[in-house]
Parts: C-alpha cells; structure tokens; sequence
C-alpha cells in the first residue's frame, strides 16, 4: 500500500513537504522520482510492515521514514472517518439552518405577542389563539429539527473517534525510526543487482538455445542421415579447424624440408 | 572452379599463415604437390614397381584424421560389407563447399595405397561457381581437351608420385561451357575408356541440387559417395539429393568436418 502511494506525486510531495525537503524540491535540487527511488516498504510477516529510505544524509533519512510513516497513518485515517465526517459536516450545515428557523420562529412569535397583547379582562380571541398555537408549532418543528440534527452530529463524531481510535489500534509504530550511524553496505544491491542480471542473461542464453535448436533443421547426427534417407553413415570426417591445424604442421614441414615433397 | 584452385595453390606457394594452409586443405593444395612437370607420362601408364606398392608415401600428403576416417569406408570395401566397390565412384554432395574434392581426392589415394588397385581421379566439378574476378589462368589439358578432341585420353591423364594413381583434370573448360560438356555424348565414351584403363575411376562431382549437370553425370556412375557437411547441410537437402540419386547405389554418407558440441574439456572430465 505504501509503495502504491509513493507513486503518487501527491504523497510524495507530502513526504517530501514533511521531511524538510520543501526548499530543495521547490529549487529542484531533489526531484520527486529520486525521493521515491530511495523510500520503500516491504511486508515482514503478515502484520509487520517495514519502512525503509537511503539518503546521503543520514538524518533526512529518518526523516523520511518518520514522514512516509506518519503520512500514510494519516492516510489511512483520512479514508477510515472519511465517511463519518462527510456526516458530520452535512449534519453541521443542516443544524446552522435549523437553529436559525427556530430563532426566526421565536422571533415571530414575540413579535405576534407583542403587536397582540393579551387582554385585561377575559381571554384572547379565537383567531389570536390560532395564530400563537400556529406559531409555537412551527417553533417546535424547527426544534425537532434542529436536535435531530444535533444528534446526527453527535453519532457522526463517535463515528470518527471510533474511527480514530480502530486505526491507531491496527497501525501501531513498533520500532521508532532512528538515525542511522553508519552507511548501508551496497553489497547486498550489488550482490542482487548481478544475479537478477545473470538470471536474465540465463534466461535469454536458454532461450536462445531453445530457439536455435528448434529452428536448425541441419543434419547434426548421423542419425538425422538415417532418419531422413535411410543411408548408412559410412564415415565421419573431423572438422576442419582440427584439420587445418594438422595440414599446417605438415605443410611447415614440408616448406622446412621442400626437397621431401 | 580448377583455375581457382590454381591460383590458390599458386598465390599460397610463399605464404606460411596457418590461414594459407586452411586454404590448402580445402583446396587442392595438397593434391597438387603430387604432380611435378616430369610427371606426366602422355600416353605411356608407368609399370607398378614392387616398391612402389610397398611404400605409404601416396597418403602422407593427406591429414592423418582424414585417411583414418576414409580408411574405416575402405575396409568396408575390403570386408564385403553391404557395400561394393565399383568401378565408377561418385561423390557427391546437395551444394557447394560441403568437401566434395578434398574427399574424393584422398579416398582416391586411399584405395590406391589400401587396396593395391590403378585408380584415377577425375575432376568432373566444372558447375563450381567462381567469382567473376577470377581470372582464368593457363591451366594444364584435362577431360574438356579429350571430350573437343584436343588430345588422347592418355596424354591428359596426369600421374602422381606413385603410379597407382592418376589424375584427369577438368581442363581449361569455360563457364559457358560447363553444362553442354556433361551432357556431352562423347563422355560416355570416354568414361568407358577410363574404366578399362584403371580398376577404379572416383570422380570430383559437381553438386545435386544447384544444377542439372551434376544429376546427368551422377547417373552415369556405378555407385554414388554422398557428402555432407555437418551442421550446415540441412535434412531437406540431403532427402532431395537421395531422392534425385535413388536410381544409382549408394555407398553411404559421408559426415564432412563433424564437430562435436559436447566441449573437449567436459568430455574428458566425464568421459563421454
């Protein structure tokens, strides 16, 4: 997953913002692809995960590791609560507009009272009592409304925390990164760099001699003479670089002693 | 294809490279330092001497691995096993360079000394391609000069040191002659002539494949020798040259410069 993501220049950059190379990334004195040559992770085990970087300087190095450590943590977070906190910030916008529907409501209910006060003697007209209960109901709706949605809010942020909470659980830092105090042998890569090299170049020599021998329909046996005509190989003449090194010894010694010829 | 191999021979004369004596042992150089000017006989065959036949000169021209390998055919012929020496020996091969002339060379010289037997080689590969720089040099008379009728049969015939084996050559024969010359109606009468004259008659062939003369002329054998060079000569070609030959019995096949593509060293170490 780590490696999936130091392909994005995105989480690079992030890595790289994180580890103090901002400056030397925006002057281009380091480049993305030599940031994501030298960070990398390898699965030890089912569980264990381990983050590696090489860098000149040693400190930038655990830096490195500290930053893609911490970013992709982040990460993972980020897309744990994602959900939740989409919830929340809906839920959020929703309860700002029911709050205000509430005040509006109270607002308009005041000003009903006060531009209809109650009588002195016996009780509010029929029509005035309508209007005051049409008003405390829409103040009740917009309540309802508004602690629905502060309820939304409330389980969208136990969501998150829940979220928080499973993800520091499951990605836990074993070992902190340190800094290292002596630079890495390269004579383990080089070791691997020459078999993966010698590896294709065995693999290429088979296939060439795959190829070569599946192709070659020249007679290489005596039994590829018999197989094809049925004629007896009768004799087998040496090839004629022995040959040729036998007639040169004998035409020297013919031109050392010419009265023999 | 023979001016070539006098202007090798002649041109290697000074040279002593390991690449000039690659050269001679592909072409006639060899061979050639059989003959000297005395040695032709025009006409008159030499009597055998008893110590003629007694000595193993006639072979000590020829790589030891070759006479060996050629010596394992010849005691075959000795044997009587399922093969029969004719008197009319081709050899042939599908193409070109597979070792055509190297090896009927010193088979000839081999059932010479091996055998006791007269026998003639006689150079009939004038369907050799040659460079069109080549240039023709005067050459001495051959089969062309008796098939036109330039001279007797006994005066082209050439001796080598030991009278056992005598040597026709092609002649100064040109290119745009070669064809009409195999097919010619007086060779017929000529090989006759030869095959009265020496107990065994191997011929220098020219290839199967590349050309009607060398089909024409191998017919007229008794018995064909089939060379082919190993690695270089493919089944397809070799089926086809049987196949185009199935009318005249074979000897066999001849493995011409057989290598071996088990390493020396890992042989040895498990001595395979």
């Amino acid at each position: 997953m780590i490696n999936e993501l130091l392909r994005t220049d995105v989480f690079v950059k992030s890595v790289a913002e994180h580890a103090g190379l901002k400056g030397a990334l925006a002057s281009k004195l380091v480049t993305l692809t030599q940031i994501r040559a030298r960070v990398g992770a390898s699965s030890t085990g089912d569980r264990l995960l381990a983050v590696g970087a090489s860098w000149p300087d040693p400190t930038t190095a655990a830096q490195l590791v500290t930053s893609t450590i911490a970013q992709y943590t982040d990460h993972v977070l980020q897309v744990e609560i994602k959900q939740s906190s989409e919830a929340e910030t809906f839920w959020t916008g929703l309860s700002t507009g029911y709050k205000k529907a509430v005040a509006d409501a109270q607002a308009a209910l005041q000003a009903y009272v006060v531009a209809n006060p109650p009588p002195k003697i016996g009780d509010r007209p029929a029509e005035q009592t309508l209007a005051m209960n049409t008003l405390n109901g829409v103040i009740t709706q917009a309540q309802s409304q508004l602690t629905n949605a502060d309820n939304k809010i409330e389980e969208a942020r136990l969501a998150t925390q829940q979220a928080r909470s499973q993800t520091g659980d499951s990605l836990q830092l074993v070992d902190a990164p340190e800094v290292p105090t002596s630079p890495d042998s390269i004579h383990r890569q080089q070791a691997l760099t020459v078999a993966v090299y010698l590896f294709l170049g065995l693999f290429v020599l088979a296939a060439i001699l795959l190829m070569s021998t599946l192709l070659d329909r020249s007679v290489r046996a005596a039994e590829d003479i018999d197989v094809a005509t049925g004629l007896p190989v009768v004799a087998t003449i040496p090839s004629i670089a022995a040959l040729s090194r036998r007639v040169e010894q004998q035409v020297k010694k013919h031109e050392r002693h010419p009265a023999k010829v | 294809m023979t001016s070539t191999r006098l202007a090798r021979s002649r041109k290697q004369k000074p040279e002593t490279t390991s690449r000039s004596a690659r050269k001679r042992a592909e072409g006639d150089g060899l061979f050639t330092s059989w003959l000297s000017p005395s040695s032709r006989v025009n006409g008159a065959t030499p009597a055998v001497s008893p110590s003629a036949l007694q000595t193993s000169g006639l072979l000590d021209q020829f790589p030891t691995p070759l006479v060996e390998s050629l010596r394992y055919l010849v005691g075959r012929f000795q044997l009587g096993q399922d093969v029969e020496l004719r008197t009319r020996l081709g050899v042939v091969s599908a193409l070109h360079g597979e070792g055509v002339t190297t090896i009927s060379r010193t088979l000839a010289a081999v059932i010479a000394s091996d055998l006791d037997m007269r026998v003639c080689w006689v150079d009939l590969s004038w369907a050799s391609p040659r460079s069109p720089e080549a240039v023709e040099p005067p050459g001495p008379d051959g089969i062309y000069e008796v098939l036109t009728g330039g001279i007797e049969l006994a005066s082209a015939l050439q001796w080598s040191g030991d009278p056992r084996l005598a040597i026709l050559r092609a002649g100064r024969v040109a290119d745009t002659q070669r064809q009409a010359l195999a097919r010619s109606p007086r060779l017929g009468t000529v090989l006759d002539d030869l095959e009265k004259r020496f107990d065994c008659v191997v011929f220098d062939m020219p290839p199967i494949l590349t050309g009607s003369a060398g089909l024409g002329l191998a017919r007229r054998m008794g018995s064909y020798l089939l060379v082919v060079r190993h690695g270089v000569t493919t089944t397809r070609h070799v089926r086809a040259t049987v196949e185009e030959l199935r009318t005249v019995p074979s000897l066999g096949v001849v493995l011409n410069r057989f290598k071996s593509r088990i390493p020396k060293w890992f042989a040895h170490f498990f001595a395979v």
